[in-house]
């Protein structure tokens, strides 16, 4: 099996240190670029900014989003990724620490495929991760695979 | 006797004399005694039946035709129609006479009608509380009923014979003449509002002008003051609402953004405690003796305390402020799938559910969920410890009340505390006991409030506890 792209757009480094983890006890071998806002993460996504020169046709194959980061917001990075060509079928699961409605209702009417709460609890927590890279990752048949060839 | 009937009878009775002195002289003339005697007697029979004839025929009908005339004559100088003409024949005369009399009766029917219509209609008009005025074409003022109170719609008390230009002030007076002559032209209805000053404060009035009769204007004019004060003060009411409103618009703006900042940020630092706590047993678990990854566990588990705290004061709040709907919510279906809920986290444990069902209720459905989920969430937490627990939901009588009701057969409660069991942060077991934050009966509470209900509850320590609640 090809060795995934998985984009974590985390500010927390806590937060960043323990996804990695978990990520990293499920399966090594996967690629894990980190943005730490969404500005970072738009300039990765579309080679632009401090990206500017990376091939943006090579996609993440699934984006795990927090939705509350400095300067570009998760929702706007959201709306930016699904409103451009290249992006707009990559998985986007959105992992937060908020529970509220709006935030749900924005985020699945923004075309987030999946919202993860992030538990306290850590090993819950990796439970779930583990959970979300089988499904994305494995069983999931993403819209398009023939640009990993 | 009138002075007519007499000279009527003096003037027959002359002529019947000057006609017996012509018959008398010609008699004589023919001087024959013998003749005299004869005509004299004849004479004196004629006259006698004459003036018979013209006493029952003539004077008779003289005497009604002046009795009526005299009687009309009175009523008319009197207009006193309560008088009659007294009847004494039956000739044509006295059937007239007697018709008058019936038209007089009549007359005086219809006339007490027409007093007594307008004593109502001046009671009426003496009991509004407008000013009437009937206004001249020139602007003098014709006819004045003041209102009853202190209101008077012109500077002077004294109107009648006055022109408004002397009784307002020159704007006003201009004002109400421009629209009485839109009156006098269009006879349509005109409405105008002015203000006097008078004894040192200001009177607002509403005037409305009709047309009376011909070149004559009713304005009746009302002391709106009060009125128009008590609208001021509304508006300013209604304004400091609106302000109030936007304050704690503001507020709730804030606590919002508040709840939304510890949902968010409070969270994190626990994330990494107990997530580092964690890492800590896993990659350093053959450095840490027991003591130590016992420590390490009760930071986890205090983190993940807290965290429960968090939520559940969020949802505490957001209970409170959350805006409510109003449908029908069938109770007995929510309870039964909470009740299954519970079931599939802990399916070792055996609880009995007894749920009546169709208890429907009008409220909203969420808030009705939260309120059914701590409710039960209790009843299965607290009779965790009982080999067969027991959990009711129904509808019953209790200290005279009818009331939904949860019941449990578990740890109870001491009646004493009643009191602490919707307070926040009170609880009456220890965390060794029963875990929990001590929110949840708190958050039960202010649903049930907030849908204009109550709740209680009865229990005994070691023998089960029941909440009612009334919607």
């Amino acid at each position: 099996m090809d060795n995934k792209i998985i984009m974590l757009v985390e500010d927390n480094p806590n937060d960043e240190a323990l996804t990695i983890r978990a990520l990293k006890k499920n399966n090594d071998m996967n690629e894990i670029v980190v943005a730490h806002d969404g500005v970072e993460a738009l300039n990765y996504l579309f080679g632009e900014g401090s990206y500017s020169g990376r091939d943006a046709s090579i996609t993440p194959d699934l984006i795990l989003l927090d939705l509350k980061l400095p300067r570009i917001n998760g929702l706007e990075v959201l709306k930016s990724i699904r409103t451009d060509e290249r992006t707009k079928l990559v998985p986007v699961v959105i992992l937060t620490s908020s529970k509220e409605k709006r935030d749900l209702t924005e985020c699945y009417s923004l075309g987030a495929n999946s919202y993860i709460r992030k538990t306290v609890n850590f090993v819950e927590f990796r439970n779930t991760m583990e959970q979300l890279g089988l499904y994305w990752l494995v069983l999931n048949v993403a819209p398009e695979n023939e640009k990993k060839a | 006797m009138t002075v007519r009937r007499k000279a009527l009878i003096i003037s027959g009775t002359m002529l019947s004399i000057l006609l017996a002195s012509l018959y008398g002289i010609c008699s004589l003339s023919l001087s024959t005694g013998y003749m005299i005697g004869a005509f004299f007697a004849f004479g004196v029979g004629f006259l006698a039946l004459f003036l018979l004839l013209i006493d029952k025929l003539l004077l008779s009908g003289f005497n009604h035709v002046s009795d009526l005339s005299d009687i009309i004559r009175d009523i008319g100088e009197s207009r006193d129609i309560s008088k009659r003409i007294s009847i004494k024949g039956n000739d044509e005369l006295s059937k007239l006479g007697a018709a008058i009399n019936r038209m007089m009766t009549e007359l005086q029917a219809s006339q007490d009608l027409l007093r007594r219509s307008e004593e109502k209609n001046l009671a009426m008009l003496n009991a509004m509380p407008d000013s009437i005025c009937q206004i001249r074409k020139d602007g003098t003022v014709e006819g004045y009923k003041p209102a009853k109170d202190d209101c008077l719609p012109f500077i002077a008390a004294e109107a009648v014979g006055k022109k408004l230009s002397e009784l307002m002030p020159q704007k006003i007076s201009e004002l109400a003449i421009g629209h009485m002559k839109k009156v006098l032209q269009n006879n349509s209805m005109q409405v105008f509002t002015y203000s006097i000053h008078r004894k040192g404060e200001w009177h607002n009035y509403e005037a409305r002008m009709v047309g009376g009769s011909k070149d004559v204007v009713l304005m009746i004019v009302r002391d709106i003051t009060e009125q128009k004060r008590a609208e001021a003060a509304l508006i300013k009411e209604k304004e400091e609402v609106e302000k109030k409103t936007h304050q704690l618009q503001v507020y709730v703006n804030e606590l919002e953004a508040f709840s939304y900042s510890v949902s968010h940020d409070l969270r994190a630092p626990l994330r990494s405690i107990d997530g580092f706590s964690q890492v800590l047993l896993e990659d350093y678990n053959d450095k840490l003796d027991d003591e130590g990854k016992d420590y390490l566990q009760r930071v986890r588990s205090a983190s993940q305390h807290m965290a429960e705290l968090i939520d559940d004061l969020l949802n505490l709040s957001r209970v409170t402020r959350c805006e409510m709907g109003s449908t029908n919510v069938d109770l007995s279906a929510l309870a039964k799938t909470i009740a299954e809920e519970f079931q599939q986290k802990e399916p070792e444990r055996d609880v009995q559910f007894s749920i009546t069902p169709g208890l429907v209720v009008r409220g909203d459905a969420n808030l009705l969920r939260v309120a059914l989920e701590n409710l039960l969430g209790n009843a299965w937490k607290f009779s965790g410890k009982r080999e067969h627990a027991r959990i009711e939901m129904g509808y019953a009588r209790n200290n005279g009340r009818s009331a939904y009701f949860v019941r449990d057969n578990g740890a109870g409660f001491n009646m004493d505390y009643t009191d602490k069991l919707f307070g926040v942060f009170q609880r009456l077991h220890s965390d060794k006991e029963f875990e929990g934050t001590g929110i949840g009966l708190a958050t039960v509470q202010r649903i049930i409030s907030r849908h204009g209900g109550t709740i209680w509850a009865e229990g005994a320590v070691g023998r089960g506890a029941t909440f009612y609640f009334r919607l």
